[in-house]
């Protein structure tokens, strides 16, 4: 065959396909083995179980950390330390992927056969992501490209990479991201730092309170960067905004914003960046950052339809409102409704078990609550917050000590650390139950 | 940079592109340039010594081939030795002396203190300096005639695919690529990618998922159930050589990328049957230096039998030496001495064995079974933090040997991650050919590559993690 770039082109093209099939197969038979592998270990353990039976629903953030490290897991060795006297077997029935309909529909199964004593749900993550409840539904090929796994697979590395992360501003670029206002935490960190970093931090703060505006921000701008400072990047941008307000210098103060909580941001922040028209990508850019960070937030909404309004973008600013009024109204996506109204009319028929439903770590369980008063038979469950015990670990560790990735914004899949967590506050909810 | 990391990837697309645009000349220097920043990514002092070491060898080198003198000659040669050795003895030994002298004037009952000096480790100063120091010994013994071109020198020893702990190169043979033009084709590139992707694999999904199960096994609350202990040994034997294998292959493969030729550092060192087999199999390029160096103007085997045993234990005692500076690494090298020592005195008949007189298949499978044990041995040596370690590990092995259920899925799961390497690994030797993969039909080699990347994006792991050799 002549050497020609048509050539080329057409081997190349031709083994690109093979290689594609092949590694599709190899995900979809991967896939099915070791979710056989975790089947049978469940069941080899079920046979030789005795005393409480718990069994815990959900997904990836369920599933992962293996048999020794998921929150599962954990829970299972806690429980057995706890000295109450009883034993138990906790099984780990979190599948990655799966969203809350699946859970919904293979219920019934797992409690003919496990016969559980206490079913935990955290469960919800994945249900804005299908497509049925989508607004606009995709067309078929588009469909069946998204549910190739290889295209997932690489969705989630390109989204994994560092490369990538610092592409994608409104995620985050630093894993050990963690918002605190906190000057003692602050200062914890400082003193944790090689001591000419020391110095700088406290020639900046000492800047700042001079109001030597100049040094302060020179340093400021060195001290955000600091690999041992990285927890500290919101209340190092707070003061940067601070100084950059007061010398009304717009554009830099726009750059920082992102790094900046929404509560911070002084008032009418919007009105008076968004009125330079260059500004108003970056505003809105910071704001949609606020809305990962804080996705249970109202605020933030209400901040990006004041920058349509000024914007001129009265549609984009309706939905906004529509959105913030969503937000306060603490809405179920409704996929999740829908499933959780099937799961509580099978719990029905087996009022002996106990029902936990636990929120993702960092996020507010309010909301569950409120909309768990209008599904019928869901008013026995017991819910698990995982807000206080995350927001205390995060000033003492740095956010990739307890979290492995940004998969759910705020919080991602736990580290051992991070899933030891989940376990003790749950160990203490079903020790009461218990009781 | 390490090789599995995205700021090396953007260093080799931009030093590669850059490769095929310009001539011979301003390759070597961009080359030496990048080789520069690669090192001095780690930290920049640490180019200070590369270049101290580069210069000296450099005028050494010069020195001896252009004086006739013999003690000038000798003289020039000490120059050369003591400074790089000194550099090794300083930067990487001093802590290991001080510390034992100190301990052993504590045994005689004087008390000593000293400060602990804060001494960084710089990365590949073994590496660096043996292959400088090989080109100052070649020239001494008129071998091969000094490079005139400081640059291109330079570049022989800080060329950045093998300098932080590829196969040390010979002068002879690395030199003579370096000071002559190259030629790029496009199947040295595939070779050159293929050799890559393998490493990699080797790297993120073998090597890295075997650490999981050795690690905890090695941790001071590590398990001491025999068989879990004995699972560890067997993972860290193919963890260290698919770590260091696949450093190899990677630094072969990028070099073949750029036309040029590194030797081959192993070659399926676990089909030795007997130690004098192994050493040419495992790490060649070191055991070739330290028999082409250190064995053979000792005397080597020329003296008779107590001499060749006295310059076996002495080789292999520095040899244990060079890998680290602790007493568990000189006893790995006491050990494996012994092990030579003893092969040679008790089943060596003087030249290799006739292929007709070898013995059966299944007597060489056994003996090889034997010899890997003894092997995993020495590994536990190389691995432990500490001699009491050691001996617990040891006990474990001995007494405590229990058939656990967990221990057997243990044992299981290192079998499954070592399965598909096994199974390349056995192709190859079959077919006595190491590239055996590469020369498929690319219909078969499609089908494995897609296999591979799915091990290790589904079960491998993607973050950079150091290879063991680098502290050395």
């Amino acid at each position: 065959m002549k050497l020609s770039l048509f050539n080329i082109l057409k081997i190349l093209l031709l083994r690109l396909a093979v290689f594609t099939v092949c590694l599709e197969l190899c995900f979809h038979i991967g896939g099915y083995i070791s979710g056989h592998i975790q089947t049978s270990q469940n069941l080899t353990r079920l046979k030789h179980s005795s005393g409480y039976r718990i069994i815990c629903l959900g997904d990836s953030i369920t599933e992962h950390g293996g048999k020794h490290n998921s929150y599962p897991a954990q829970l299972e060795s806690i429980l057995k330390q706890s000295g109450s006297g009883k034993t138990f077997t906790v099984f780990n029935l979190g599948t990655s992927g799966k969203d809350s309909r699946y859970i919904a529909a293979h219920l019934d199964e797992w409690i003919r056969t496990y016969h559980p004593d206490v079913i935990v749900l955290m469960t919800g993550a994945l249900d804005p992501f299908q497509e049925k409840f989508q607004t606009r539904p995709p067309n078929l090929f588009q469909e069946m490209f998204n549910r190739l796994r290889v295209v997932q697979a690489l969705s989630v590395l390109t989204g994994r990479s560092p490369w990538a992360a610092r592409n994608h501003t409104d995620n985050g670029a630093h894993e050990n991201f963690a918002i605190t206002d906190n000057r003692e935490a602050f200062n914890r960190a400082v003193a944790q730092l090689p001591p000419d970093q020391r110095r700088w931090c406290d020639l900046a703060m000492r800047a700042d309170a001079f109001n030597q505006h100049a040094r302060a921000l020179a340093l400021f701008y060195r001290m955000i960067r600091l690999p041992g400072l990285q927890s500290q990047r919101a209340f190092i941008a707070q003061r940067i905004g601070r100084i950059l307000w007061t010398q009304k210098n717009y554009p830099a103060m726009t750059a920082v914003l992102p790094e900046i909580p929404y509560f911070s941001w002084p008032d009418r922040t919007v009105d008076v960046l968004c009125a330079d028209p260059d500004l108003m990508p970056g505003v809105l850019k910071a704001v949609h950052r606020q809305l990962t960070t804080h996705p249970d937030a109202r605020e933030p909404y209400d901040l990006m339809s004041a920058c349509y309004d000024i914007a001129g973008q009265p549609e984009a600013a309706r939905l906004s409102r529509q959105q913030a009024r969503d937000a306060g109204q603490d809405t179920l996506n409704p996929l999740t409704k829908v499933s959780l109204e099937r799961l509580f009319s099978i719990l029905t028929h087996h009022p002996d078990i106990a029902v936990i439903l636990m929120q993702y770590p960092r996020r507010d369980v309010t909301k569950l609550q409120h909309m768990m008063q209008q599904i019928p038979g869901a008013g026995t469950a017991i819910f698990v917050e995982n807000r206080k015990n995350f927001e205390e670990a995060l000033t003492d560790h740095a956010y990739h000590e307890i979290f492995v990735d940004r998969n759910l914004g705020i919080a991602g899949h736990g580290t051992p650390l991070g899933n030891r967590l989940i376990a003790e506050n749950l160990a203490g909810a079903i020790l009461k139950i218990l009781d | 940079m390490l090789f599995n990391s995205t700021p090396f990837l953007i260093f080799f697309t931009i030093v590669y592109s850059l490769y095929l645009v310009l001539p011979h000349r301003w390759q070597n220097r961009m080359l030496l340039a990048a080789s520069y920043i690669f090192y001095g990514w780690w930290d920049w002092r640490f180019l200070s010594l590369i270049l101290i070491s580069t210069l000296v060898d450099y005028l050494c080198g010069l020195g001896i081939a252009r004086s006739t003198q013999p003690s000038r000659r000798r003289g020039l040669l000490l120059v050369s030795l003591i400074t790089n050795l000194g550099l090794l003895g300083i930067f990487k030994y001093c802590n290991f002396f001080l510390d034992t002298f100190a301990r052993l004037l504590e045994a005689c009952r004087i008390p000593v203190s000293w400060p602990h000096l804060n001494i960084i480790l710089p990365v590949g100063i073994s590496f660096y300096t043996f292959q400088t120091l090989s080109y100052t010994i070649d020239i001494y013994r008129g071998r091969m005639r000094p490079t005139t071109h400081f640059g291109d020198f330079a570049l022989y020893v800080a060329f950045f695919p093998q300098l932080v702990a590829g196969p040390i190169e010979r002068a002879r043979h690395l030199l003579p690529q370096i000071l002559n033009p190259r030629r790029v084709t496009l199947a040295g590139f595939i070779e050159g990618c293929h050799l890559i992707a393998w490493g990699l694999f080797e790297k993120m999904f073998v090597a890295a998922l075997l650490a999981r199960i050795v690690d905890p096994v090695f941790a001071p609350d590590g398990s001491t159930n025999g068989l879990d202990i004995l699972t560890a040994l067997y993972a860290f034997a193919f963890q260290i050589f698919c770590d260091f294998d696949a450093y190899s292959n990677i630094a072969r493969g990028l070099a073949r990328c750029l036309g040029i030729d590194l030797m081959v550092n192993f070659r399926l060192p676990y089909a030795a049957c007997n130690p004098r087999e192994f050493w040419q199999r495992w790490h060649i390029s070191l055991s070739s230096w330290l028999r082409d160096y250190l064995y053979i103007p000792l005397g080597g085997s020329r003296y008779g039998p107590w001499i060749t045993a006295c310059n076996l234990m002495i080789t292999m005692l520095l040899g244990g030496l060079w890998h680290g500076a602790a007493w568990t690494f000189v006893l790995w090298g006491l050990y494996h001495g012994l092990l030579l020592t003893g092969h040679r005195l008790l089943f060596w008949r003087g030249s290799a064995p006739d292929p007709d007189t070898r013995p059966r298949p299944v007597r060489r499978m056994i003996t090889r079974l034997i010899f890997f044990h003894l092997v995993i041995i020495s590994w536990l040596f190389f691995r432990c933090g500490s001699m009491a370690q050691a001996g617990q590990m040891l006990s474990g092995l001995v007494y405590h040997f229990h058939w656990t259920h967990e221990s057997i899925q243990l044992f299981i799961r290192f079998g499954l991650i070592c399965l598909p390497l096994w199974l390349i690994q056995i192709w190859q030797w079959r077919r006595d050919d190491l590239m055996i993969l590469f020369k498929q039909h690319w219909i078969v080699q499609t089908l494995i590559y897609a296999i591979m990347t799915y091990l290790v994006i589904g079960w491998g792991v993607m973050k950079p993690e150091e290879f063991i050799y680098f502290q050395f």
